[in-house]
């Protein structure tokens, strides 16, 4: 590939093994690509707009060094994202955000305050447009631990099984599966309070 | 079972996550009790809403800001030091200032490009009056202050006379 046009309307598998014989701007039509897919991903296990522009330059960093390594097993984006996802991991250990002894997990044993609420028949879909619905969920998203929101992206988002989000998270199927219940139920309690307090349900 | 793992076994009806005699087991469980139908409709709504409902996001910078970071990262060979306090600290205050500092370069630059008075060899006092025919007109200028008035009067006569010669 020469010409500029080239680049951006070659497919991907062509883009993948230019770059994967060392030619840059193939790799750098990847990043325009999906720049935005990574840096979304790296944010919304971080929460924070710098640390999550970091990791996600860090993650093509990473890619561009083990270009080799990438078989074509799973989507250059599939890939892209896990290395994302490890390096968010790695972050959150390294700020010990990921606690393995804290209170949640206490709750979780015990009871948590979200298990005393009534389950709501929660129906915003009919409530609240599209953009109005993801601002809700993303806020309730905020609200939720670092633990149990890296749970459900995981789950959610990257479409991991229970079995490989325990060997990323460096835990147990039990602890994901009870984490991702509690997480679920805190999210659907948050909603459901927004909702409320915006008089959308009673 | 205890009550906590059939719940967490209903979630993994849900997932998916069961065998298919787990998964039969578990419905047989359902069929008896209403709570466990009530928490499994509503974790298939939660799951429903989180996997369709993610917020999209786009980079807060510029594509090329973005890429220049990683072409040098790969020509040095060397990984960013992710997490040191001190480089977020000034990554953020430069990400901030860098508009701040663009906006106030430009005014700068505007302010500088100003035209300055021109030179008419006429000092204009503190007031001052001008007189011409069926027209007032009247100045004042303050140094200190640096302000300028200009007062116009003009006679209904002048104002009909221009009406009509604009009509014509």
């Amino acid at each position: 590939m020469r010409e500029v046009s080239d680049y951006s309307a070659a497919d991907e598998p062509r883009l993948v093994d230019g770059a994967k014989s060392g030619d840059m701007q193939s790799f750098e039509e990847l990043v325009s690509r999906y720049r935005d897919k990574v840096y979304a991903r790296a944010y919304s296990i971080m929460r924070n707009e710098d640390l999550a522009v970091d990791l996600s330059q860090n993650a093509w960093v990473k890619a561009w060094q083990r270009r080799a390594q990438f078989h074509g097993d799973a989507s250059f984006a599939t890939w892209l994202n896990r290395i994302v996802t490890n390096l968010c991991l790695d972050e959150l250990r390294r700020q010990k955000r990921l606690r393995t002894d804290s209170i949640e997990e206490i709750e979780e044993a015990t009871g948590p305050v979200e298990n005393r609420m009534e389950i709501q028949d929660v129906d915003p879909i009919a409530k609240l447009n599209q953009k109005e619905l993801r601002e809700r969920i993303d806020d309730a998203m905020d609200k939720l631990s670092d633990s149990h929101r890296t749970v459900l992206v995981l789950y959610e988002y990257e479409q991991l099984e229970y079995k490989e989000i325990a060997d990323q998270m460096d835990t147990s199927i039990g602890t994901v599966m009870s984490r991702l219940f509690y997480a679920r139920k805190k999210l659907a309690a948050l909603l459901g309070e927004a909702l409320k307090r915006e008089g959308l349900i009673e | 079972m205890k009550e906590n793992e059939i719940e967490l076994k209903i979630q993994a009806l849900v997932d998916g996550e069961l065998t298919e005699s787990e998964a039969e087991q578990m419905r047989e469980c359902m069929d008896n009790d209403v709570r466990l139908q009530i928490l499994y409709a509503q974790l298939i709504q939660t799951k429903d809403l989180i996997s369709k409902y993610e917020m999209p996001r786009v980079l807060p910078e510029s594509g090329d800001f973005y890429w220049a970071k990683i072409a040098q990262e790969i020509g040095t060979g060397e990984p960013a030091n992710q997490g040191s306090n001190n480089s977020l600290v000034i990554k953020w205050l430069f990400r901030r200032l860098a508009p701040l500092l663009g906006i106030a370069t430009i005014v700068l630059l505007i302010t500088l490009q100003q035209p300055s008075m021109p030179d008419l060899g006429i000092e204009i006092k503190s007031d001052h009056e001008l007189l011409s025919d069926g027209i007032e007109v009247m100045t004042f200028n303050s140094v200190d202050d640096s302000v300028s008035i200009v007062w116009l009067d003009y006679s209904m006569d002048i104002q009909k006379d221009y009406m009509e010669l604009w009509l014509d």
